[in-house]
């Protein structure tokens, strides 16, 4: 730089800048005197170069007010740069103040002490650029103010659109609104359009008043449609209400139409001609709404004259009321006038009816001394037609003993046989004839009769006599009849005997039978009872009644037993009745019951049904027991049974577990006599633990607490699995014979527990069979299931007892175990579920053993 | 060939959870909780036994079972009482219940109570380790 200065003069220096095109100026002192200037600043400042040396101020007076005089000196006396860019200055050129823009520096230039030495000043015009940019603004203002008019007019026009679309929906709803109420309106609407009255419109309602069709109408004239019109007044008050714009409304007109046809029909119609007006309120159009009032019209004046027949009626029912109100009351005078006869009447009755009761009394006696005197009569003819020979061949013992002394002046045969003498006792007195009847009251009562002369009469009476030689008790039914003569004393009595000995000895034989039945009966506290089946009255014995609680007056009929019997066995009792009476056997039931004291007993009644000619039941007789105390034993004892087999319970479960586990142990045994002992001990075990089940099980089926557990199962699938453990036992050999599904409903297990019963007991009862057959048949309401085998059978007094509780096999020859309640035990399965059980069973053939069940429909299978 | 079986699920439930499952019995007999001690802990479990219900409440807030074996029959009360006391309990409900019975009314008890299951004394071994692997494995 020093080396360029050196070379340099300052002259040289300040041509060079001379060249620049940047204008540039150059200051010295705080009087910013303008020690150089170029060309270019020149032409900016618009000054010529005679400002040269001049005042800053001086040479550019408009510069005063603007700041840049002032930022000059800050340079100056500060020393620091200063620059600007797009700064406007206000400059006089061609004697014109005007605004320009320039980018400019102010530079502070020291000399080699860092005094300063002068100010070095450029510019560049950027006018243009200012200019440029200005007109962009504007340009930019305007458009912004164009689109903003735009956006505003945009805006009214979419308020104007949006105002135009809802008047123009409002209107359109306006149409359909009205083309809707025309249309669908209940009255008729039409709409008649000009001074020609064309119809536009017409909805399906008018249509129908005016019988015509849509086509037939509409676009045409309406005195074209209906010529008949003219001349009636519609025509005209139609034109007016165009005219004048005033609706017109008219009630209940007669109109007459024609249809298509040509037949003119009145009509009744309500009418409104409403003016319809355009946009700029000119009438245009009528609006017509009709309705067809005819049929109210109609009804209306039918009403009116049934109004007015009913008034009519109603006078003349008002009449005829007054008429009847007349008579009712001349019926009332003759009602009063007849209950006043009526009471007379009454008063003769009852008169009447305490004569005929005396007169029924006078007459009473009347009839009974009639009777006498007929008796009497009787008894005299009796006595006059009497004769020796008629008493002779009389098949009845009479005699005849006359005097005090009763000698014996008649005695037929018959008399004589019953004595047991011969006629030699004929004329003795009767003492002496029939000695044995010394000590007896037969002879005193003849002397009674004899004396008072009263007939006397004997019934059953008890003789002592004396025939063949030998004393004998008879029985004699007899009349002691005293004759008389004249009305004086008796001078004779007449015997008339009939023996009864057998008669009374049979009769004594049946009350001796009788009652030690009775006995037998009381004594074994047994109730006798006779059920009238048709009409439930009971016959009771005594002790019947005293097994029911009751005492011998209360009534026991059916209904009342019935009540007595507690009513968990009301349906049971009623069932083996009926049971009994339809199969003519024995019915037998034991029931409890529920005496009045509230006590209960059990009762045990067996009966026998008896039946009519016509094989109706009509009565059963039987007998009752109180068996409380026998049952009250019998619970006892399934109590002690169930107790027992519980208690048995606990030992056995250790044994078995404890066996179990000794077994599990088999393999650290070395003896195999050990291992035989456990599993005889477990073969043991096992035989108990069935017995104690089936103890307890008798107890449960005695409780009735055998519960069937019931479910859908395949019987076919149990028969093929049941009885595995006799197959593998290897002795014998299972035949199952069983259709592929056979469902039942039942209780699997116990099902399963019969089917091995069945198998065991084959096994057991028939060892020397070695195969065992098992099938099953689908019969029409029932599946049969068989368990047959070959051994030597059962015999055939045995058979009966097969199922009994408790029952046993009892072969001579062998030993069975088991308590006999197996087979009772299947028999009280099967029966619970509705099924049957039995046997058959040949000698030296082999048995059967075979149950049923019944076929119930199942949801899974059907 | 079954109870290798059982035994064999048995591991696996003893190598799973690292923690034997715990039985807790109830009964009065001693001959039948000794077998029953020495069964359940031969096939891998912890076995806790009270004689009594006195005994088994004051004992069994300890630590609670996984299962409980009830006897109906004991000596101060019953064990179905004791099985709806344990399921109304809200520690205790969620807890299998096997109930032993040698009553005659099996059928009622098994009507009246709430148990799990129900075991018909006298009983097989297999049987009632079968009901309780079932119990277990399902709770």
């Amino acid at each position: 730089m020093n080396d360029l200065a050196n070379a340099l003069s300052n002259q040289a220096l300040l041509n060079i800048l001379l060249l620049s095109n940047d204008a540039t100026a150059i200051y010295t002192g705080e009087q910013l005197t303008i020690q150089w200037v170029n060309e270019g600043m020149l032409t900016i400042w618009g000054k010529e170069k005679s400002i040269r040396g001049t005042c800053f101020e001086d040479a550019l007076p408009e510069m005063k007010g603007q700041p840049f005089t002032e930022l000059l000196k800050e340079v100056w006396r500060n020393g620091e740069d200063y620059e600007a860019k797009n700064s406007r200055a206000d400059l006089v050129v061609n004697g014109k103040l005007q605004p320009f823009y320039f980018d400019f520096k102010y530079r502070a230039i020291k000399d080699e002490k860092g005094e300063m030495c002068c100010i070095l000043h450029t510019a560049t015009e950027v006018g243009d650029r200012m200019r440029a940019w200005e007109l962009v603004q504007m340009r930019e203002e305007s458009e912004q103010q164009i689109q903003e008019e735009l956006i505003a007019v945009n805006e009214e026009y979419q308020v104007t659109n949006e105002q135009l679309e809802q008047t123009l929906l409002a209107v359109k709803n306006l149409q359909n609104q009205l083309s809707q109420l025309v249309t669908t309106s209940p009255v008729g609407m039409t709409i008649l359009k000009g001074p020609d009255l064309v119809i536009e419109m017409a909805n399906s309602h008018m249509l129908q008043i005016w019988r015509r069709t849509y086509d037939q109408v509409i676009n045409k004239k309406l005195l074209t449609v209906f010529p008949e019109l003219v001349g009636q007044p519609f025509p005209e008050m139609l034109q007016k209400v165009l005219i004048t714009g005033t609706p017109i409304m008219l009630k209940e007109i007669a109109v007459s139409i024609k249809d298509v046809e040509g037949n003119t029909k009145n009509i009744f119609v309500d009418f409104a001609y409403e003016p319809l007006q355009d946009t700029a309120g000119k009438i245009i159009s009528v609006m017509a709404t009709v309705s067809d009032i005819t049929n109210i019209v109609d009804i209306r004046t039918e009403l009116e004259a049934n109004e007015k027949e009913l008034h009519r009626l109603n006078e003349e029912l008002e009449a005829s009321n007054e008429e009847y109100r007349a008579t009712n009351e001349e019926i009332y005078a003759l009602n009063e006038e007849y209950t006043a006869i009526n009471e007379a009447l009454n008063r003769s009755n009852e008169e009447l009816t305490t004569v005929k009761t005396q007169l029924e009394v006078a007459n009473k006696l009347l009839t009974e001394s009639n009777t006498i005197l007929n008796s009497e009569n009787v008894a005299l003819t009796e006595a006059e037609s009497k004769t020796l020979a008629l008493f002779e061949d009389a098949p009845v013992a009479i005699g005849i003993l006359s005097g005090e002394e009763l000698i014996i002046s008649i005695a037929n045969n018959e008399l004589l046989k019953l004595w047991g003498k011969s006629p030699k006792i004929l004329g003795k007195p009767l003492a002496t004839a029939l000695p044995e009847l010394e000590g007896q009251h037969f002879l005193n009562l003849l002397v009674e009769v004899m004396q008072t002369g009263k007939a006397y009469n004997g019934n059953d009476e008890k003789v002592f006599l004396e025939r063949g030689g030998k004393l004998g008790t008879y029985y004699f039914s007899y009349v002691y009849k005293p004759l008389m003569r004249d009305g004086g004393k008796p001078h004779s009595v007449m015997v008339v005997a009939y023996e009864v000995t057998t008669q009374v000895e049979t009769r004594k034989a049946i009350e001796e039978a009788n009652e030690r039945f009775e006995l037998a009966l009381n004594a074994g506290q047994l109730g006798s009872y006779d059920l009238d089946l048709r009409t439930g009255k009971m016959l009771c014995s005594e002790q019947c009644k005293i097994n029911f609680g009751l005492s011998p007056e209360d009534r026991f009929d059916f209904e009342d037993l019935i009540n007595i019997i507690l009513p968990e066995f009301r349906e049971y009792v009623q069932q083996k009745v009926d049971a009994a009476v339809a199969q003519n056997h024995v019915y037998a039931a034991e029931y409890e019951i529920q005496c009045s004291d509230k006590s209960r007993r059990w009762i045990q009644a067996t009966g026998l049904p008896r039946y009519d000619q016509e094989g109706k039941a009509v009565r059963i007789i039987g007998v009752t027991q109180d068996i409380s105390k026998r049952k009250a034993y019998e619970q006892r004892k399934d109590d002690f049974l169930g107790i027992a087999s519980h208690e048995l319970k606990t030992p056995i479960t250790v044994l078995k577990a404890n066996l179990q586990m000794l077994n599990r142990l088999q393999h650290k045994i070395t003896d195999t006599m050990a291992l035989t002992l456990i599993s005889n001990a477990t073969a043991s075990m096992d035989k108990i633990s069935k017995l104690i089940e089936d103890l307890l099980n008798i107890n449960k089926h005695t409780h009735g607490k055998l519960e069937l557990n019931k479910s859908f199962f395949d019987l076919a699938k149990l028969l093929k699995n049941c009885c595995n453990h006799i197959v593998l036992e290897g002795k014998y050999e299972l035949h199952v014979d069983v259709p592929n599904s056979l469902p039942v409903f039942a209780d699997e297990q116990r099902i399963d527990q019969v089917l091995i019963n069945f198998v065991n007991n084959a096994v057991k009862y028939a060892s020397e069979s070695r195969i065992i057959h098992l099938t099953a048949e689908l019969q029409e309401y029932e599946i049969k299931v068989c368990v047959k085998d070959s051994g030597k059978g059962i015999p055939e007094n045995q058979m009966p007892h097969l199922f009994d509780r408790y029952w046993q096999a009892n072969s001579s020859d062998e030993k069975y175990t088991g308590l006999g309640l197996g087979l009772f035990i299947c028999s009280e399965i099967i029966t619970r579920h509705g099924g049957r059980i039995g046997a058959n069973s040949e000698l030296g053939v082999g048995s059967t053993f075979w149950f049923t069940l019944p076929i119930v429909k199942s949801e899974s299978t059907s | 060939m079954r109870l290798e079986s059982k035994v064999t699920i048995r591991l696996f439930y003893y190598y799973s959870f690292q923690k034997n499952e715990k039985i807790c019995i109830v009964e009065d007999n001693p001959d039948i909780s000794f077998i029953l001690d020495y069964f359940l802990r031969e096939e891998g479990f912890d076995v806790i036994v009270f004689a009594t219900i006195r005994e088994f409440k004051k004992g069994i807030l300890v630590e609670l079972p996984d299962l409980f074996l009830l006897d109906v029959m004991l000596p101060d009360g019953d064990g179905i009482t004791l099985c709806e006391q344990l399921k109304n309990d809200k520690a205790t409900s969620t807890i299998p219940v096997l109930i032993m019975s040698a009553h005659a009314s099996f059928d009622k008890v098994r009507q009246t109570t709430c148990a799990n299951g129900f075991i018909n004394k006298p009983f097989d071994l297999n049987d009632m380790l079968n009901m309780i692997t079932e119990q277990l494995r399902s709770a």
